[in-house]
């Protein structure tokens, strides 16, 4: 199933827009798409959420595609699958974000809908790709992120405003901004700098292995 | 109105599929739009997803 991917995911200058590095897209030229992405701040690989929900045939289900990257080059380190939330016709998810909710003691996790401006919001662990926790958020969603520093959930709805949503389980509307009409899909947050080299290392990519909420390997072709 | 976060910048995709494509930086202290391009010099403006990296500051 086609998206508008270009099959790459690029590196910016923040403030210019200037290119500065260019990765593959595993999911290839007018592939699914990447939705969202994140920098895991202890390790400095990324995490990319496939926009285009995936038919998996073994489960006979459409499901949200994540990989876990290295920046370098972008070699795949780990894919999980999660069921796909809404429409697979129309939709795409387009929120993802490291984070470590403090009602989950801290564990890592990745926090995603799995689809398109939803109001569930999947804890999704890291390692197994089991889902720990969903919670239900005051407003549907198109791009989340944490402040490390405080926990607290920084999102857009898309057409109207970002909110802070303070820490987790994210239910209450901590604060508002206008986005002055803008259409958003996806945000980031700047972050303390706490990694650095580890992706330099080969040895980071051979952790190559899929894994569903239900621990079955997916089928890494697409479409 | 207080900031929705204080002491940090938002990077925001504005998306193709409605008005003009763009990313945009907020300065979340005072609530204002610091700057706006098109990444690549312009070339894409149909992207989704942004993450700030802390390795090195670009996005």
């Amino acid at each position: 199933m086609g998206g508008f991917g270009d099959g790459f995911i690029h590196k910016n200058n923040p403030f210019t827009g200037v290119e500065i590095l260019t990765i593959p897209d595993p999911g290839g030229v007018n592939g699914p798409g990447i939705g969202a992405l994140d920098v895991d701040p202890d390790d400095c690989s990324l995490w990319a959420a496939v926009y285009r929900p995936i038919f998996n045939q073994q489960e006979g289900i459409f499901v949200s595609r994540i990989y876990n990257l290295n920046p370098r080059n972008g070699k795949v380190i780990k894919t999980i699958d999660i069921p796909f939330q809404g429409d697979p016709t129309i939709d795409g998810n387009d929120t993802l974000a490291i984070a470590r909710p403090s009602d989950l003691g801290g564990r890592k996790v990745i926090l995603t809908d799995a689809g398109e401006i939803r109001t569930e919001l999947f804890a999704v662990d890291v390692n197994t790709g089991a889902i720990l926790k969903a919670y239900i958020l005051p407003v549907g969603v198109a791009g989340i992120d944490e402040d490390e520093v405080t926990g607290d959930l920084i999102v857009t709805d898309v057409f109207s405003s970002f909110y802070n949503l303070g820490p987790a389980p994210y239910g209450t509307i901590k604060g508002t901004l206008d986005n002055l009409s803008h259409s958003v899909e996806d945000i980031s947050l700047n972050q303390p700098r706490r990694c650095g080299n580890e992706c330099d290392d080969e040895s980071s990519d051979h952790h190559h292995n899929h894994h569903s909420p239900h621990e079955e390997s997916s089928d890494e072709s697409s479409d | 109105m207080g900031s929705i976060l204080p002491n940090s910048l938002l990077w925001a995709y504005d998306f193709a599929a409605v008005g003009a494509a763009a990313m945009r930086v907020w300065d979340l202290m005072s609530d204002i739009v610091i700057t706006t391009f098109v990444p690549g010099n312009g070339t894409h403006g149909n992207g989704r997803g942004v993450a700030f990296d802390p390795s090195d500051g670009n996005i």
